[in-house]
C-alpha cells in the first residue's frame, strides 16, 4: 500500500504543475523537436530523484531535517533556508497563478482574494487535518476520482492534431541550442516541484525507490501530450503565440454527445484538485522545516500564519506579469535546491554510512 | 439467618419474588428468587430431583446440595445481587450454606429471526437479536474457528451491562486490541447501554461526520469483519453487532456480494460509488450550472434550463434547499408513521413534490429530476450510517456550488476527501479498503 501511495503522491504533486507554464516554456526554448528539452528535463529530474533516493536510503526513513542537522549546522543551513525559501516562494507562485487561471478560466467575475484564500484555506485544512498520512491516503482517492477525467481530456486533446508537424524528428545542427536559453531552464519547475517532499515522508511509509521510478515514468506521457499537442494542432509558431498553449487547445474541442460545451472544465477542475494537493505537501514540508529546524510550534498555530502571510503576499502581486517576473527569479533558487540539495544528503548518507562501517569493524 | 430475613424484606414489595420452603428427609432448605426471571416449575424439579433421589439411596444430602451449584457468602448484599442478576439461591437452613444455581431461565427474548434494517439478496437471512446468548450461538455457528477469542465486560456499578468483544488473535492489529482493550478496562464502571456510552468510552469526536464503527444484524458480516482484523462487540439488550473501526470500503462492499458471480458483484460495487458521488455531486452540480456557471453547458441545454426556471422567483440555491428541506421531512416522517398510514404519506409527497410544486412555479422541472437522483442515490450505499454522512455532506457541496460554481463544488469535494483521508479510529486510518491496519 505504501508504495501504491508514494507513487500517486509523486504523481500528483507533479500533474498540477505541468499543463500551465511548461508547455509555453519549452516551445519557446526551441524551435523544432521539442522532445528534446522534455527528455533532457526529464533525464534530470531522473538524476536528481535517484541521487536523492540513494542519500534518504542511508538513513532509513528518518526526515531531511534531521539527517542534516545531526552533521554540520551551516552546512544544514545552507541547505535548509534555500529551501525553505524556495518551498514557501513556489507555493506563493502557485496560489498566485493558479487563481489566475481559474478567474480566466470560469470565474471572472469573483474577486481574486477569494480564490486565493480557498486555494490556501483547503489546503491548509488538508495539512492539519491530515498530516502526512493522510495526504498520502488522499492521493489515492484522488487519483481514483480523477483519472477518468484526466485520461478522457488527454486523449480528446489529439481530436484536431495534425501529425505532420511531428517533422522535422530529427533536429538540425542547432539542437543543443535550448540549453542556453533561459526558458528552457524556467521549465524545468515542471520537474523540481515535488521531489524534496520525498525527503519528508515517516518513517512508516516504506516504499521501494522503484515505486517514485515508476511514478515518473507514468508522468513522461503527460508532459510530452502537454507539449506537443498545441504544436501538433496549431503549429510552432501559432502554439509560440498563446500564453496557455494546452488550456487553449482542449478549449477548441467540440464533442457532440456530451452535455457540455466546454472540455476543459474537466482538466482544470482536476488540475485545480491536483494544485491544491501539491499545495497542502509543499505546506507540510515548510512545517516540517520550522518545527524540526527552528521550533516545535503547533500546526494549529503554525498553519493560520502561513496561510495569513501568504495570502498577504499574494494580494501585493498585482499582474500575471510580476508573477511572471517572480516565475523567472525563482528559477537560480531552483536549481541550486534542486542540484545541492540531493548531493548534500547523498554526501552526508555516505559518511554516515563509512562511520558506521569502521565503528562495525572497531567493535 | 438474619441475612435471609434482610432478604425477603428488601423483596417484600416485589410480587415477582419467591421465597419458600423445601423439606426432604429431615433437611429443611429455603428456597429464594424471582419469578420474572427464574421459570419455576421446572427449576424446582430440577433442583429436588437429585436431592430426592440422593435421600432415597441415602447419600449424603448436604454434598449433593452443594454440587447443585456455586457456594456463595451468606451476605445480604451478595445474595439480593444474585437474585436481581436472576440466580436462584438456594439456603440449606441448618448449616446456613447458600447456593447460587444457574435456574431455567424465563425466555426474554424473541427468537432468532429475519433482519428488520438489512435486506440481503442470496445470504443467510438469520438475524442477531437481543440476547447475548443467541447472538454468541450465531456468530459461532459462522465461525467455527479456534482462533476466535471472546472476551466479556461487565460495565456499571448500580446500572450493569455486560459487553462482549469478539476478535481473531491471528489477523487483528496488535494496536487496535491495544487501544481497544485499554480504553474498555479503564471505563468499567460507566454504563454502557447504548452507542452514544460506548462512543464516549472510546473517546470518538463529538463532531465526527464519519460513522467510526458500523452496526450489523446479520453475522456472516460481522464474521466477515472478523476475518479482516477487526472488532466485534456485542452489547446486551441492542440487537446487533458493532463491528470497530469502520472503513470506506464498508459503504461500497457487503459480505452479500460474495454470493454473487464476480461479474456482477463488481458492477453491483462501481454502481455503489456512483450512486455516493451522484447523490453527493447532483444538487450542487445543478445549482452551480444554473446560478455560476451556465457557460459550460452546452447552449441548447443552458436555454432549456433557464427557460424551465423562467417563472421561479427566486436563486437556485433558495430552490433547492427548499426541495431538499422538504424531502429531509418525507424521509425523516416515513420512520415515525405506523406502516398503515405510510403509503398516505408517500402519496401526498409523491404528489406535492412531481407535480403540484411545479405546476404553481415554485420550483423547476429539472430541480426535481436532481432531487429524485440524489435521494435514490443516497439509498444504494451500504448502512444507514453511511447514508446519513452523505446526506449531510451534499449540503456543504451544494453551498459552496452556490458561491463559487464549479470551483466551489470541486472545492467541496476535496474537502471532503481531505476530511475522510485525516479520519482515524482508534489510530486505525478510515481511508482503507478491506483490512484494517494501522500504521
Amino acid at each position: 500500500m505504501s508504495n501504491l501511495q508514494v507513487s500517486t503522491t509523486y504523481i500528483l504533486t507533479h500533474l498540477g504543475l505541468i499543463f500551465f507554464l511548461y508547455p509555453s516554456d519549452v516551445i519557446d526554448s526551441t524551435n523544432e523537436a521539442q522532445w528534446l528539452p522534455v527528455l533532457t528535463g526529464f533525464v534530470f529530474h531522473l538524476l536528481i530523484i535517484f541521487v536523492y533516493l540513494k542519500g534518504l536510503r542511508y538513513f532509513q526513513g528518518e526526515s531531511i531535517v534531521n539527517i542534516l542537522l545531526r552533521k554540520n549546522k551551516i552546512v544544514a543551513w545552507a541547505v535548509l533556508l534555500p529551501m525553505l525559501l524556495y518551498l514557501s516562494w513556489i507555493m506563493i507562485i502557485a496560489v498566485r497563478s493558479f487563481s489566475e487561471v481559474i478567474s480566466i478560466a470560469f470565474l471572472s467575475n469573483t474577486p481574486i482574494w477569494i480564490l486565493i484564500l480557498l486555494l490556501l484555506l483547503v489546503p491548509g485544512f488538508m495539512t492539519l487535518h491530515g498530516k502526512i498520512g493522510g495526504l498520502l491516503r488522499l492521493s489515492i482517492m484522488f487519483s481514483c476520482l480523477f483519472v477518468i477525467p484526466i485520461v478522457f481530456v488527454l486523449a480528446t486533446s489529439f481530436q484536431n492534431v495534425d501529425w505532420h508537424y511531428l517533422f522535422p524528428l530529427w533536429p538540425g545542427p542547432r539542437a543543443l541550442h535550448f540549453l542556453t536559453h533561459p526558458s528552457f531552464y524556467k521549465s524545468l519547475f515542471a520537474y523540481s516541484g515535488g521531489f524534496l517532499l520525498l525527503g519528508f515522508l515517516p518513517s512508516y511509509t516504506v516504499y521501494k525507490p522503484k515505486a517514485v521510478f515508476w511514478g515518473s515514468l507514468v508522468i513522461l506521457p503527460s508532459y510530452l501530450i502537454a507539449v506537443y499537442v498545441p504544436v501538433l494542432t496549431l503549429g510552432e509558431e501559432s502554439a509560440r503565440q498563446l500564453q496557455f498553449p494546452y488550456l487553449f487547445i482542449v478549449d477548441t474541442i467540440s464533442i457532440n454527445w456530451l452535455m457540455f460545451d466546454r472540455i476543459n472544465v474537466f482538466l482544470l477542475l482536476s488540475l485545480v484538485a491536483f494544485c491544491m494537493f501539491f499545495i497542502a505537501a509543499t505546506m507540510f514540508q515548510i512545517l516540517e522545516i520550522v518545527r524540526l529546524g527552528i521550533k516545535d510550534i503547533s500546526p494549529n498555530f503554525l498553519v493560520p500564519i502561513l496561510i495569513t502571510y501568504s495570502l498577504i503576499i499574494c494580494l501585493f502581486i498585482p499582474d500575471w506579469k510580476t508573477v511572471d517576473l517572480l516565475f523567472q527569479w525563482n528559477t537560480p533558487l531552483r536549481l541550486y535546491v534542486a542540484c545541492v540539495t540531493p548531493v548534500v544528503v547523498l554526501v552526508i548518507g555516505w559518511l554516515h554510512a563509512r562511520k558506521l562501517k569502521r565503528e562495525l569493524n572497531s567493535t | 439467618m438474619a441475612a435471609i430475613d434482610e432478604v425477603n424484606v428488601y423483596f417484600s414489595s416485589y410480587p415477582d419474588f419467591v421465597h419458600q420452603k423445601l423439606q426432604i428427609a429431615s433437611e429443611t432448605f429455603t428456597i429464594a428468587g424471582l419469578k420474572s426471571l427464574i421459570n419455576f416449575p421446572q427449576t424446582m424439579y430440577m433442583v429436588r430431583d437429585p436431592l430426592l433421589s440422593a435421600a432415597i439411596n441415602r447419600l449424603e444430602l448436604l454434598d449433593i446440595f452443594t454440587g447443585l451449584g456455586q457456594a456463595i457468602a451468606l451476605d445480604t448484599n451478595t445474595i439480593i445481587s444474585e437474585i436481581s442478576d436472576g440466580m436462584l439461591i438456594a439456603v440449606h437452613d441448618a448449616t446456613g450454606k447458600v447456593i447460587s444455581i444457574y435456574p431455567v431461565p424465563q425466555p426474554n427474548s424473541r427468537s432468532i429471526s429475519l433482519p428488520t434494517m438489512e435486506n440481503n439478496v442470496g445470504g443467510s437471512n438469520s438475524a442477531f437479536n437481543e440476547d447475548l446468548n443467541s447472538n454468541l450461538v450465531l456468530l459461532r455457528s459462522h465461525l467455527n474457528d479456534n482462533d476466535l477469542r471472546i472476551k466479556t465486560y461487565s460495565f456499571g456499578n448500580d446500572k450493569k451491562n455486560t459487553v462482549m468483544l469478539c476478535f481473531s488473535e491471528q489477523t487483528i492489529d496488535p494496536t487496535l486490541l491495544d487501544t481497544l482493550t485499554q480504553k474498555l478496562e479503564a471505563n468499567l464502571n460507566t454504563e454502557i447501554s447504548n452507542l452514544k456510552e460506548l462512543s464516549s468510552v472510546f473517546q470518538f469526536s463529538k463532531f465526527s461526520l464519519v460513522t467510526h464503527y458500523m452496526t450489523h444484524e446479520l453475522p456472516q458480516n460481522a464474521v466477515r469483519a472478523i476475518k479482516n482484523g477487526r472488532a466485534v462487540l456485542f452489547i446486551e439488550r441492542l440487537p446487533f453487532a458493532i463491528i470497530l473501526p469502520s472503513l470506506v470500503s464498508d459503504m461500497f462492499i457487503t459480505e452479500d456480494d460474495l454470493n454473487h458471480p464476480p461479474v456482477f458483484s463488481w458492477m453491483l460495487k462501481i454502481l455503489r460509488i456512483i450512486g455516493s458521488l451522484t447523490t453527493l455531486i447532483f444538487p450542487g452540480l445543478y445549482v452551480a450550472l444554473v446560478s455560476v456557471n451556465p457557460d459550460v453547458l452546452r447552449f441548447e441545454l443552458a436555454h432549456s434550463i433557464a427557460r424551465s426556471r423562467l417563472d421561479v422567483p427566486y436563486p437556485a440555491i433558495i430552490e433547492a434547499l427548499l426541495l431538499l428541506g422538504i424531502m429531509e421531512l418525507i424521509m425523516e416522517a416515513i420512520i415515525r408513521l405506523p406502516t398503515s398510514i405510510g403509503p398516505t404519506v408517500t402519496m401526498v409527497g409523491g404528489i406535492v413534490l412531481g407535480q403540484a410544486v411545479v405546476d404553481a412555479k415554485l420550483v423547476s422541472n429539472l430541480l426535481i429530476i436532481v432531487l429524485a437522483a440524489a435521494t435514490i442515490a443516497n439509498a444504494t450505499v451500504v448502512g444507514f450510517q453511511n447514508s446519513y454522512t452523505l446526506r449531510l455532506s451534499k449540503y456543504l457541496l451544494l453551498i459552496l456550488s452556490a458561491f463559487l460554481g464549479v470551483l466551489g463544488l470541486l472545492s467541496g469535494l476535496v474537502i471532503l476527501c481531505a476530511y475522510l483521508a485525516g479520519v482515524r479510529t482508534l489510530g486505525i486510518p478510515y481511508l482503507q479498503l478491506i483490512r484494517a491496519k494501522g500504521d
